[in-house]
């Protein structure tokens, strides 16, 4: 299992000198097993991966395995700029939750709206399947399961597994010990049911090989004014993997406001953290063009 | 008022919390019914005709929007209170909650006896009032 990250921001592209190291391109990870391309999200990094695919295999019949957490802006973004779903060779399975109160397919549509982009959905490659997915499903050996996190919007983490080792990605999430008890310390009723629920996502992500998770916060930048957004400081991020046993955190969905200096100093301070744990957990931050290899 | 015959669905994929809830409707005289998911939850709703559901939103296969919409628009289930009980907090599902038809929604854990007042008070809303 081959992992390469080519879009690792959260919220917005950030390009420029300041995010050189860790990359200003919204969120777009690919996973290859064998013949098979997997598509975590299609933030504006899945554009350079489309072109990376046509380089690779020119005119060869693609079949792609694409899998979106939400439909937040920054996770859709880039697909209308992805090539390889304009080419009628190709065929592209696209799996997602289901929008509050409009399908997968109509949200992903009304992206490319002529309002908004001169090329509609349906002048894309006629093999493209637009498929909810809700709890699990088998593309060969490799399995995938999803697991509805907490984040305003129907948002779904997914962990794949395939020969014995396992992948979770998992973006744009809050614990829930924050959004449910946010007075000091909550009832003990609360505080009792956050943490079930919290543990509840401990199981879905425990004794993976690699964790890629969103790390968009610091401590103090979350519990002064980012409560309710949706998104987790890092220490609870690494609390978590750690309570999940997971095997390497690749820390990922950068905050847009923070640079790559700043992005080194929340690694840092996570690989201390999980050090004080005695956790033998590596611990990295997610840079653009990166690949790991789960063999 | 509402009488034995009130009958409400409790659906919820954590055990605990749908006998809790469940429980403390039947201590103030409903009659309940229970569903661990939602195609369970829209087939009973179907046949039972429930007055009051309590509706998770995380659950193992439909969600609870998926759910909801279904029950607002399947013409046989005359419109029951729906009332959202979610661990969910964010002010963007509860308003998307609200727009699709629920009546009411509640953030758990919450307190079952708040949540039976909160039903009883939608349904006395819901009677026709005396002249």
């Amino acid at each position: 299992m081959i992992i390469r990250f080519w879009g690792t921001r959260g919220s917005i592209p950030t390009p420029g000198p300041r995010t050189i190291k860790y990359g200003g391109n919204t969120p777009c990870v690919e996973v290859r097993i064998g013949e098979n391309i997997f598509i975590f999200d299609a933030g504006t990094g899945i554009r350079e991966l489309g072109n990376a695919l046509l380089e690779e295999f020119k005119s060869k019949p693609l079949t792609i395995f694409m899998f979106i957490t939400h439909t937040h802006w920054d996770h859709i973004q880039g697909f209308p700029f992805f090539l390889p779903a304009y080419q009628s060779q190709n065929s592209i399975h696209i799996y997602g939750p289901p929008g509050r109160d409009k399908s997968l397919m109509k949200v992903l549509q009304d992206q490319m709206d002529w309002e908004y982009f001169p090329v509609a959905m349906g002048d894309l490659t006629p093999n493209l399947e637009i498929d909810e997915f809700r709890q699990e499903l088998a593309i060969g050996a490799t399995k995938v399961t999803a697991f509805y996190v907490n984040h305003p919007a129907m948002t779904l983490a997914f962990r794949l597994e395939h020969n014995g080792k396992s992948l979770v990605y998992l973006t744009d999430n809050e614990p829930y010990k924050y959004t449910l008890s946010t007075n000091p310390g909550g009832t003990p009723r609360e505080e009792e049911f956050s943490e079930q629920q919290d543990q509840r996502l401990v199981n879905f992500i425990s004794n993976a090989d690699l964790l890629i998770v969103e790390a968009q916060y610091t401590l103090e930048e979350y519990l002064n004014g980012k409560i309710g957004w949706g998104h987790s400081p890092i220490e609870s991020v690494v609390e978590f993997a750690a309570r999940g046993n997971v095997r390497q955190v690749a820390l990922f969905h950068h905050d847009p406001v923070h640079d790559d200096a700043m992005v080194d100093s929340m690694v840092l301070r996570a690989q201390q953290f999980l050090k004080q744990q005695k956790k033998e957990i590596v611990c990295f931050g997610a840079q653009e063009g990166m690949t790991v290899s789960l063999e | 008022m509402h009488s034995r015959k009130t009958k409400v669905l409790v659906v919820d994929d954590e055990v605990s919390m749908r006998e809790l809830t469940s429980m403390e409707f039947r201590r103030r005289g409903f009659s309940t019914l229970t569903a661990a998911d939602g195609e369970h939850a829209i087939s009973l709703a179907k046949l039972e005709k429930p007055d009051v559901i309590i509706l998770d939103l995380i659950m193992p296969g439909l969600h609870g929007f998926e759910v909801l919409k279904a029950l607002r628009s399947i013409p046989e289930i005359r419109r029951p209170i729906v009332i959202v009980q979610s661990a969910k907090s964010y002010k963007p599902d509860i308003d998307k909650a609200l727009e699709m038809g629920a009546d009411a929604y509640v953030i758990k854990p919450g307190n079952s006896g708040e949540l039976v007042d909160l039903a009883i008070k939608h349904l006395e809303m819901r009677e026709p009032q005396e002249p």
